[in-house]
């Protein structure tokens, strides 16, 4: 199940109509929309927020659906090269954060139909190139020099998603709104300028992570097994040691059955011995 | 095995390095990412190496410091009193289910140094100091395997020419032995190949060169006038072990001049415990690493009885070919 983080609404909206999600009821601060197959979480601008946002939405979901999670934020981002348009996108695979001068390297592992990438640089607070009424923080030549594309909130995103999603599964997307002109834009200009990159973007979120692959032995011939043996009481090395051992069978067998030990007298087994000695007698069948 | 790589890292130090622009050249369509230090990237939590291994990147950067390592105690030191390492690259563009790497590193990306002249200086103070030096070359890596767009085996083969108290040992698996071939061969370097009967290449060494290859390339070595050692390590027990083992014994035999061989090195899987735990964490397919192996001392090995078996079957295959000296156990 994906999960898709924006700074503001109007990002957001083009998606949140698309895929038809609802607002999730939960005593957070920031908004999540879910339907029957993804996240779309909103969580206001600036990288404190969307650090929290992705933390506190992280907190909502076990470990085992995060390793399985696709996590993306997608955004709109100034431009300081003047001959990338509005409504270019671009993945990125470096993001720098200005206040502390981190860097941050999202790695790229999958295609993509958007070819371009470039760096990322976070602010905390929106940027121009020339002085304007609006306060925007202005930059000077040397510092542009760095400078690809600029937004407030990459850096929260990705410093916060790799504590709590595996590297691999987290991308960060950003389309160019402006060329640091020193004016907000309007949340329609927004809306239609994600709502432009929709449909091809979609279908690259839904695709399933190539990497996530069931494993068998996990959550089938294991759970089975363990049901009839639960009563045993193994403690944990053991129980551990013997999974370890129906695996190496299960691997270097994989078209014969797993030996089973006579489950009958399972339910007689009382002492610790008599476990230990169970256990070892099967796992000695195991190692063949 | 791999196509090329989309993404290149290059430490910003080595950016204009001469040798930087020669392996870029080789990669027209990889994305360049500046990073101040290959570390940044390389030692990121939370990595997967089984999933970066699928599409690797390449890194390259500046060894600052640590041109020598002293060698491990699972590496066979062959009687040399300083038995050492470096290590030019990290990672392999091979994808060998028993190998430690995948337990050592974070990352499965590709990081090549590029500054060789600091270790070339750091060795030959060594030699000044010390007298002597027996150097594994292609350790956490398979250079000769990279020398098509990093050809450091090349430059340490002429680095060797003009040292004779330093003795490289250079491992590989690859079959690129010709682009080493116009060298004359030096009796201080040893040319060593890891040979696996072909049904462990097929399942287990993803991406290696077949057996017949790498037979192939050890004779035309062995003709060339090399040194040449056949590692016969890691011995793997897959199923039928014995026979597959006897059969690679007899090919050997068969098809490879024996006195050309220097050295036949043999030994059974052995791994960190640390580093397998690492490993079995995230693969879970492979069934070599479930077996129920021995623990002693954080080390994991087949059990006493396992390892003199295996001894038991290879060592008299082996004597049918090659003389009882030239056999000898990489790890006890
Ligand atoms: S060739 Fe050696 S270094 Fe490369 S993957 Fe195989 S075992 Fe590891």
């Amino acid at each position: 199940m994906p999960s898709l983080f924006f700074a503001v609404l109007s990002e957001a909206k083009p998606w949140i109509q698309k895929t038809k999600a609802k607002p999730v009821h939960h005593s957070g601060k920031f908004r999540i929309y879910k339907n029957d197959s993804m996240y779309i979480i909103i969580s206001g601008v600036g990288k404190i927020a969307m650090a929290l946002a992705v933390s506190e939405f992280a907190h909502l979901l076990p470990k085992e659906e995060r390793d399985h999670m696709k996590v993306w934020n997608l955004g709109i981002v100034g431009s300081n090269q003047l001959n990338w348009k509005v409504g270019d996108f671009f993945w990125i695979h470096k993001v720098t954060d200005y206040a502390t001068g981190k860097d941050y390297y999202p790695e790229r592992m999958t295609k993509s139909v958007f070819g371009m990438e470039t760096n990322l640089t976070t602010f905390d607070r929106p940027i121009a190139k020339i002085k304007t009424d609006n306060q925007f923080q202005v930059l000077n030549e040397k510092d542009l020099e760095s400078v690809s594309l600029v937004d407030m909130e990459g850096v929260g995103f990705f410093e916060a998603a790799s504590l709590y999603f595996p590297l691999e599964n987290i991308s960060i997307g950003k389309v160019i709104s402006d060329h640091l002109e020193g004016n907000f834009c309007k949340p329609e200009t927004v809306e239609s300028i994600l709502a432009n990159l929709l449909e091809p973007l979609f279908l690259e979120w839904t695709n399933p992570l190539p990497w996530v692959t069931e494993d068998p032995f996990e959550t089938r011939i294991w759970p089975e097994i363990w049901k009839e043996v639960k009563e045993l009481r193994l403690t944990e090395t053991m129980k551990h040691d013997l999974k370890k051992s129906l695996r190496f069978y299960f691997l270097r067998y994989p078209n014969t059955k797993i030996p089973m030990p006579n489950l009958e007298i399972v339910p007689k087994i009382k002492s610790k011995t008599e476990v230990k000695s169970f256990v070892e007698e099967w796992k000695k069948q195991l190692h063949v | 095995m791999f196509k090329s790589f989309s993404h290149i890292y290059i430490e910003e130090t080595v950016a204009d390095h001469f040798r930087t622009k020669e392996i870029l050249s080789k990669f027209p369509n990889a994305i360049q990412i500046p990073i101040r230090h290959y570390k940044d990237s390389f030692n990121r939590n939370s990595q997967n190496f089984r999933i970066q291994k699928q599409s690797p990147k390449l890194v390259l950067a500046e060894k600052k410091e640590h041109f020598l390592y002293p060698g491990s105690d699972f590496s066979p030191n062959f009687s040399h009193k300083y038995f050492y390492y470096n290590t030019l690259a990290l990672n392999c563009i091979y994808d060998c289910e028993y190998c430690y790497l995948q337990g050592m590193f974070p990352s499965a990306n590709l990081v090549l140094f590029v500054n060789w002249e600091d270790f070339f200086t750091e060795t030959k103070k060594f030699l000044d100091n010390h007298g002597s030096l027996y150097l594994a070359l292609s350790y956490d890596t398979d250079l000769l395997a990279l020398e098509s767009f990093f050809p450091a085996t090349k430059s340490w083969i002429q680095f060797a020419s003009t040292e004779p108290n330093l003795t490289l040992e250079i491992r590989t698996k690859s079959t690129n032995f010709q682009s080493i071939a116009h060298l004359t061969p030096n009796p201080n370097i040893i040319l060593a190949w890891t040979i696996s009967p072909q049904i462990v290449i097929d399942t287990i060494e993803h991406g290696t060169p077949s057996l017949q290859a790498r037979i192939k390339t050890i004779q035309k070595t062995i003709e060339a006038g090399w040194k040449v050692r056949v590692c016969i390590d890691p011995v793997l027990r897959i199923p039928d072990w014995k026979i597959h083992y006897q059969s690679l014994a007899e090919l050997l035999g068969k098809e490879l001049n024996p006195k050309g061989i220097t050295e036949l090195s043999v030994g059974g899987f052995r791994m960190n415990l640390d580093f397998l735990k690492q490993i079995t964490d995230k693969r879970k397919d492979s069934s070599i690493l479930f077996h129920p192996f021995e623990k002693k001392d954080k080390i994991v090995s087949y059990s006493k009885e396992e390892t003199e078996e295996i001894l038991h079957v290879i060592i008299p295959s082996f004597e049918k070919h090659f003389d009882p000296s030239q056999i000898n156990l990489s790890y006890p």
